[in-house]
């Protein structure tokens, strides 16, 4: 199997205004908060609701800022990256999304749009614009595994990169937030009114929220000619299934604990050598004890040395592009030797009882992270990220 | 590399269900497609009452290429789903329930059965799948992908099997859209599931020593607005992973119109007899094609008919299927006889 780096990172997330991942990293780690109380994008209603929503100037329909915020992420992780154009060619490129083209779908019919249009109404029709748009030439993929979406196309790439059918794989998620989700979310009653606690034993549930998150992932040897950085290795990746129920976690985090298990057998490494874990952290009530008991299972006693946090205290739930975000946090902790916190944590959970660096972030060397995703379907993933060794 | 079998398949189309009905009908070339699918696993049913129709037609093509198999659910198997529009249905419905009356009085069931991996993630439940359970998206390209993806996971030991399923449900919004932007198709819509089981030749279990076919050669490729350039390097990528010419090939399966890839091999396509289900039509034709290898010689009575004019292809030994879209994506798939040689 090849050896696998990630060798450039691009986002666009809520919080302030960022040109660089950098400038996201500082206003994270400091516990920036980007979820206020915002009308939904669409309907008509008096209703409020929390979320962590992308700003734009001008302002813009979810369809387009769909498409607005994945190229400029892109864009970002392109620049990163130093690829040539004829690398670009040879690429592929997977994107994970739970909307995927929903939206422009929609859009085109109350339009009434008559133009030649099969193919731009197609679900897959984001990856395809964005591989043609970039001139990414490989093969383009768009899978779609609820909330464990973007978790799930950095492992796909991954593991194309260790078998050997790729040499450079783009992985991305992208969704933005739409009345359809926060409709359905509420009505399965799980966003909150209060602020979003993970771990907290008054945790109420989750905020939605918005992004889109895309990693370059290389083979070691060809980013070793080019002379590419690396922001860290992918040592392990598993997606395993609960079997349990479409939308509530399965209980004691069995799905969970099984991805967790599989992604550390494939590494390489001990639970005790993971620093981090960048845990899903809905603040959910269900989710936030099914994770704990999970990484609990997984991981023995490491559990308590382990750091867990959750980034979603602060970007809210970012759908399909949550798992490439949180990624992207883990490797960042990797390099900076910094543990973004949980914050608006307050009161301790007895059954949550992890190290959950609660609202400042934390300063540690960080030599391998984990990053957790879990969605509906009983869709779980992990995937584990480690410094590169001293050559 | 792993050598595969396809060990069981499974379907549901409107002609019935079950693979034995598809079979029928386009051996017999009588066309189903004219209208929805109105008969049902019963059993299946019961397990998803609240679901919408396209998990329905998922579980029942898993159903059966597991009992086809001989065994009832697997913990350590993967599950593989192809969408190309999903639960459209439901979703049309919660929309049009948030707009024309208050959102408290949405069903939560419309809107967590409509999200893409629905269908994998029902299957995964009713049939204990514990393996990972992925969803892909993509137009009739798609089964052949779901495939590829099945035979990487067990290739690279992430699994011990793999079901791959795909299934599309009659919806008036793709209907409308396929049929008002593409007017010159003029297809016939078409709904259901097809599903096959794939696992490595050498860990057979005695269970099932019967295996339809061996999985031999594939490839995808996607080439923005060259849909006929990425076929042909699909095709010639399966050939060359099958270590095949050309002329080995006994026929040719798929909807993708188009006269001059294969010039002296047939090329068959059902949809005029099953209509167009998306990525569904290339599952039936991947299962008709496992079927058929599975009779090897003489031709199997499924092709038959469509072999008529080509007298000299007395007998399969590979078959390729192939799908391809406007968009530039393309892939292929060689299904062999077991025991046939390149």
């Amino acid at each position: 199997m090849n050896n696998v780096w990630v060798t450039a990172m691009g986002l666009v997330a809520p919080l302030r205004p960022f040109d660089t991942v950098e400038t996201f990293w500082g206003a994270l780690t400091s516990g920036e908060d980007s979820i206020k109380l915002q009308a939904p994008p669409l309907l008509n209603t008096n209703q409020k609701w929390l979320t962590a929503a992308i700003e734009t100037e001008p302002v813009l329909r979810p369809e387009d800022k769909f498409f607005y915020i994945a190229e400029a992420a892109l864009k970002m992780a392109i620049g990163d990256s130093g690829l040539s154009a004829e690398e670009l060619l040879g690429a592929d490129m997977v994107i994970g999304s739970i909307l995927g083209n929903v939206l422009s779908r929609e859009r085109q019919l109350i339009d009434g749009n008559i133009q030649n249009r099969t193919v731009e109404a197609s679900l897959s029709y984001p990856v395809r614009y964005l591989g043609q748009h970039f001139e990414i030439g490989g093969r383009l993929s768009a899978i779609s595994t609820a909330c464990a979406s973007g978790t799930d196309a950095v492992g796909i790439a991954a593991r194309s990169i260790a078998t050997g059918e790729a040499e450079v794989v783009i992985a991305g998620g992208i969704d933005v937030l739409s009345d359809f989700a926060l409709a359905g979310f509420n009505l399965l009653q799980a966003l909150t009114e209060d602020k979003v606690r993970p771990f907290d034993k008054k945790r109420t549930g989750l905020a939605l929220g918005e992004g889109a998150a895309f990693l370059v992932i290389e083979a070691e040897r060809h980013a070793l000619a080019r002379g590419a950085k690396c922001y860290g290795r992918v040592l392990g990746y598993a997606s395993r299934a609960d079997a349990s129920h479409l939308t509530a976690p399965h209980r004691e985090g069995r799905g969970l604990a099984s991805a967790i298990a599989n992604a550390l057998s494939q590494s390489g490494l001990n639970a005790s050598d993971i620093n981090y874990i960048n845990a899903h952290g809905t603040a959910t009530v269900y989710n936030d004890l099914m994770e704990t008991k999970a990484i609990k299972l997984a991981f023995g006693e490491a559990a308590y040395t382990t750091y867990v946090s959750s980034t979603k205290s602060m970007l809210g739930h970012a759908f399909g592009a949550s798992g490439v975000i949180e990624a992207l946090c883990a490797l960042m902790a990797i390099n900076t030797g910094v543990i973004p916190p949980t914050i608006n944590y307050r009161y301790p959970d007895p059954q949550c009882d992890l190290n959950y660096v609660p609202n400042t972030a934390k300063a540690t060397p960080v030599g391998a992270a984990m990053s957790l995703s879990a969605g509906f379907g009983g869709q779980n993933a992990a995937v584990i990220f480690a410094r590169r060794p001293q050559i | 590399m792993t050598r595969l079998a396809v060990a069981g398949v499974g379907a549901i189309s409107p002609a019935g269900v079950g693979v034995s009905t598809l079979a029928e009908a386009t051996t017999l070339g009588r066309c189903v497609a004219a209208g929805p699918i109105s008969e049902t696993n019963v059993a299946v049913l019961k397990k998803i009452r609240r679901s919408a129709a396209i998990t329905l037609y998922a579980a029942t093509a898993v159903e059966e290429a597991l009992r086809d198999c001989g065994v009832s659910g697997f913990a350590d198997c993967a599950l593989i789903s192809g969408v190309t529009n999903g639960a459209l249905n439901f979703s049309a419905d919660f929309h049009h329930t948030l707009v024309t009356e208050a959102k408290e009085t949405a069903s939560p069931t419309l809107f967590s059965e409509s999200v893409l991996n629905a269908p994998a993630g029902n299957a995964s439940i009713i049939f204990n799948i514990r393996g990972p359970v992925y969803s892909i998206i993509g137009g009739q390209s798609i089964a052949i992908k779901a495939l590829m993806l099945a035979a990487t996971l067990i290739e690279t030991r992430r699994a011990q099997r793999a079901i791959v399923v795909c299934a599309e449900e009659r919806n008036e919004l793709s209907s409308f859209c396929y049929s008002r932007f593409n007017p010159k198709a003029a297809r016939v819509f078409s709904e259901g599931a097809g599903a096959l089981l794939i696992e490595p030749v050498d860990e057979r279990r005695p269970i099932n020593p019967v295996e339809l076919c061996t999985i031999t050669g594939y490839a995808a490729y996607t080439i923005p607005g060259s849909p006929h350039l990425a076929l042909q390097r699909a095709i010639d990528g399966a050939l060359s992973m099958a270590d095949l010419e050309a002329a080995d090939i006994g026929v040719a399966v798929s909807d993708y119109k188009t006269a001059t890839l294969f010039r002296e091999i047939p090329t068959l396509s059902f949809s005029d007899c099953l209509g167009y289900a998306f990525c569904v039509s290339t599952m039936w034709n991947i299962i008709l094609a496992a079927m058929a290898c599975g009779g090897g010689c003489p031709v199997n009575p499924l092709f038959a008919a469509g072999l008529k004019k080509y007298a000299k292809h007395s007998e399969i030994n590979h078959v390729i299927i192939y799908a391809a879209e406007e968009d530039g994506d393309a892939s292929a798939i060689i299904l062999s006889r077991v025991g046939a040689s390149s």
